[in-house]
């Protein structure tokens, strides 16, 4: 059911077997699981059922350096469903190498392997509505997908697998319905967590704020955070006691570091042989899903050169450049304050729009105003008016010259970080800071895969892609960490010397504390991480219910023994 | 020893005639006007309207059990029930199986087995079915012996309500993955599962004077249904339906088709042209949290034998062809 957090008294003693801290898709995703099961749930969802916002100032915060880091207002919504009210769609699982401790990576290896999480994931897929867990190019769609050009398979390169798309599927409209109907979930909607309590390794009450000035708590048998990458940290650092005088959870001070995004950019120009047919768009699977080729460096390849896991797409021209001559791309670029903050970010660069510049949009517009003309009419189609989306952009480049879309793996980094700031929200709570850092070895993943892929696209004789090494780093970091993937803040690990949570997702140092979502990832993995989130959401899921499931196996075997005697 | 099948013109009287005579039984198709299929298959007749009790003592002359499957608005399905009752109670008829529905259990959500209560927000086919279903309890106590069927939503060839239309509409794109609005239970039952539950209710002594479910285990949600009927109709990819639409179908499509419907139906001219219609009641179905258990028909009358995916092959096969 439900329930208005401002309609409780202060004071007010919520008691429950699961609290779940967070509404997003790791908070709904464990919610809905235990709709039917017995078990008591109270899921506190920081914000009403859509934008709201003095809801959303809650997430006000510094950065320390703004040019690598959008504003910390951005790529987050504190609102029932969570940030999924603005994600992408984007879905892909984890590859094992990423679970694997590598010795070229520091901090890597998880204290699971991908078998562990495997089983979690056609689930996952379901709920976020990215169809069956096909992942396989040849076999996502019936007959299989397009290659991207006839002979053109970099050797370095898996170019088989793909990525899904989600609708993009908006949690909190999708499954509100059911936590509504459930009459084991209590929803409280517009609570605001400011504190955990825990004596000694309990985890006792949350302790939730409205914004009209009540206060009570939440008391249960278990507490699991999942507020998301950012707003854990600071939930577990701000909940600072005389037994836990650094915050919960950060004995080994690791809560909040290994801060992780990922490494992403447009750069490149690959060039097809003139007459090339080149396929870089989406097919459909039978039940309607987006999927799209990408090529992601081989494992082995990876091992081969000490480098960590990336994946590229093939990319219309950057928009800001009027050079690239394509109307629609004009269109959109100048199309700029219709679009929003988190998709105009990597569309339309920094660059201030100068009237030359504006004009050469201009005339590109004008040089194919039927093209743009259907170009918008089929947008409206497919993408506004759409319930199941086209995911992104595309539009074929002049003379088959394509830019490369990367998208890698950051290694952890113990001085990225997630901190307590100077500032005050309005409960008096100390603000996040986010220090984003990143290292060389980030900057040379993408540096030696795009070696290789010069390599191996001459060895087809199909394309060539010409590149300038010394520009990686600012083409990679022109719009800074990659926005809405908050990773590693409560990283799992073997010991808490080196991780926050252990293999279960629970809090090293407590018995009854837990986080769900991207915060608990060691490492980033090339992956965009909503898929994985959901998928350990499941996971810890499953080892609750057996946790608060009633030991009655034992008592069973003895009543069966004792009539055979 | 003959079967009488009331209202064998219809969609699962037609089945369940064809079965028992393809079994080799004595059966009598009971029908309002002379039907042309049943005379082609030399299948006996017998003219009557249950709602006239004067005609039925004839009716069921030799008859020794009887199944109604008789359809039709709340009142005359109530007063045929009565009638032909009270005739088989006269004519000392020894099995009378009487096809409920499941629509006994109104908008009731949760996991429904054979005793769950009957009556929670019931609409008017409910209700007139909770009535006849009293009817037959009460010639059950004056010594007839009884079973009522409550199947689920009947599927399979034939299946107009929930074949046919529900073809129709996914190839318009007027239905397809519907998101929130489809996480509702689909319970489905094969037409096949529900003539051979009707047989089996015929003739096994241990099921007198029961009522039992009749539906599939591990029933799809709505939304499971629609991408799979689709996808063996060949309609593909699966139209995902904006909520929007929904809403506009119930709330402004629907009264102009209803009332199209009505008409052509008065002036009995054109009502296979007008388009079907998704009433405001079978949108609400869709999100229906309901899950019906046939435990019982399980153990007495047998558990349904065609599987899912051949239903769906089935139905494909029949609607496709239309």
């Amino acid at each position: 059911m439900m329930l208005e957090a401002s309609q409780l008294q202060s004071g007010t003693v919520l008691s429950t077997q699961l609290c779940i801290v967070g509404a997003g898709p790791a908070g709904i995703s464990l919610a809905l699981q235990f709709i039917g099961s017995g078990v008591d749930v109270v899921l506190v969802a920081g914000g009403k059922t859509g934008h709201d916002e003095a809801a959303q100032a809650l997430y006000a915060g510094e950065v320390a350096d703004e040019a690598l880091h959008s504003p910390l207002t951005e790529y987050r919504h504190r609102q029932l469903g969570g940030s999924s009210a603005t994600w992408g769609g984007r879905c892909m699982p984890f590859d094992p190498i990423d679970f694997e401790r590598r010795d070229f990576i520091v901090g890597s290896g998880w204290p699971i392997g991908h078998d562990d999480i495997a089983p979690f994931y056609p689930h996952a897929n379901a709920l976020a509505e990215a169809g069956d867990f096909e992942y396989d190019a040849r076999k996502a769609t019936e007959g299989g997908m397009l290659p991207i050009a006839a002979g053109f398979d970099p050797a370095s390169f898996d170019s088989d697998r793909i990525e899904r798309f989600s609708c993009p599927t908006d949690f909190g409209a999708r499954y509100r319905h059911r936590l509504a109907k459930a009459t084991n979930i209590r929803v409280l909607l517009d609570a605001h967590a400011v504190e955990i309590r825990a004596s000694g390794g309990k985890a006792e009450a949350i302790v939730l704020r409205t914004l009209d000035g009540k206060e009570f708590t939440v008391e249960a048998e278990r507490h699991v955070i999942a507020a998301g990458g950012i707003e854990t940290a600071r939930l577990l650092l701000a909940s600072r006691s005389e037994a836990h005088p650094a915050g919960i959870g950060n004995a080994g001070d690791q809560v909040g570091r290994n801060y992780l995004c990922h490494i992403a950019g447009t750069y490149g120009d690959l060039a097809f042989a003139p007459g090339t047919s080149v396929f870089h768009g989406y097919d459909r699977a039978w039940d309607g899903v987006y999927c799209r080729r990408r090529m992601a460096l081989r494992p082995e390849v990876q091992r081969e050169h000490g480098i960590g896991n990336v994946v590229m797409r093939l990319h219309h021209p950057r928009l800001p450049d009027p050079a690239h001559g394509r109307g629609i791309l004009s269109a959109i670029y100048l199309a700029k304050p219709f679009i929003s903050y988190e998709y105009s970010k990597r569309l339309h660069g920094g660059e201030a729009m100068t009237p030359g510049h504006i004009l050469r949009h201009g005339f590109n517009i004008l040089r194919e105003p039927f093209g743009v003309a259907g170009f918008l009419l089929n947008w409206v189609k497919v993408r506004t008016l759409a319930a199941r989306k086209f995911p992104s952009l595309i539009v074929a480049p002049r003379n088959n010259r394509f830019t490369l879309d990367i998208h890698a793996e950051q290694v952890p980094n113990l001085d990225s970080r997630v901190m307590l700031g100077a500032g005050l929200d309005v409960f008096g709570k100390p603000l996040a800071r986010v220090d984003w850092r990143y290292k060389p070895k980030d900057i040379e993943t993408v540096r030696v895969a795009l070696e290789l892929l010069r390599r191996d696209a001459a060895a087809t004789g199909k394309a060539s892609l010409d590149f300038d090494p010394e520009g990686v780093a600012e083409a990679m970091l022109r719009d800074g960490a990659y926005g809405g993937h908050h990773i590693g803040t409560t990283r799992m690990g073997a010991d808490p010397q080196t991780g926050v949570v252990d293999r279960e997702c629970r809090v090293f140092g407590t018995d009854n504390l837990y986080v769900a979502g991207s915060a608990i990832f060691p490492t980033s993995s090339q992956a965009n991480p909503t898929l994985t989130i959901v998928a350990f959401s499941l996971r810890l899921a499953a080892h609750l219910k057996r946790e608060f499931q009633p030991k009655r196996t034992e008592v069973r075997t003895s009543a069966i023994k004792g009539a055979a005697a | 020893m003959s079967i009488l099948v009331a209202g064998a013109a219809g969609f699962v009287g037609r089945r369940l005639v064809g079965k028992l005579q393809a079994e080799g039984r004595s059966v009598i198709a009971g029908v309002r006007k002379p039907n042309d299929a049943f005379a082609r298959l030399g299948i006996e007749q017998r003219i009557f309207d249950a709602e006239k009790p004067e005609t039925l003592a004839s009716a069921l002359m030799g008859v020794t059990q009887v199944v109604n499957c008789i359809m039709g608005s709340p009142a005359s399905m109530i007063a045929s029930t009565r009638n032909l009752l009270d005739a088989a109670v006269k004519a000392g008829v020894q099995r009378f199986v009487h096809f409920s529905s499941i629509a006994v259990f109104g908008n009731a959500e949760g996991e429904i087995g054979d005793d769950f209560p009957v009556g929670q927000n019931v609409d008017a086919y409910g209700q007139a079915k909770i009535d006849c279903e009293h009817l037959v309890r009460k010639a059950q106590q004056q010594g007839l012996r009884t079973v009522i069927l409550r199947p689920a939503l009947i599927y399979g060839p034939g299946s107009e309500q929930w074949t046919g239309r529900i073809a129709r509409l996914l190839r318009w794109s007027r239905l397809g993955d519907l998101g929130a609005a489809g996480d509702g239970i689909c319970n489905l039952i094969h037409v096949d599962d529900v003539v051979a539950a009707a047989i089996a209710a015929l003739d096994r002594p241990e099921a007198a004077n029961k009522a039992f479910n009749l539906a599939m285990a591990d029933a799809p949600d709505w939304n499971r249904y629609f991408k799979d009927f689709s996808r063996v109709l060949g309609f593909k990819p699966v139209f995902r339906v904006p909520g929007r639409n929904l809403r506009i179908e119930t709330k402004l499509v629907a009264i102009p088709l209803k009332i199209a419907e009505i008409v052509t139906g008065k002036i009995g001219f054109g009502r296979g042209l007008v388009p079907d219609l998704i009433s405001p009641s079978l949108a609400r179905l869709f999100n229906l949290d309901a899950r019906y258990h046939s435990a019982r028909a399980d153990i007495v009358l047998g558990p349904p034998a065609v599987s899912y995916a051949e239903g769906l092959r089935q139905s494909a096969d029949w609607a496709g062809k239309r």
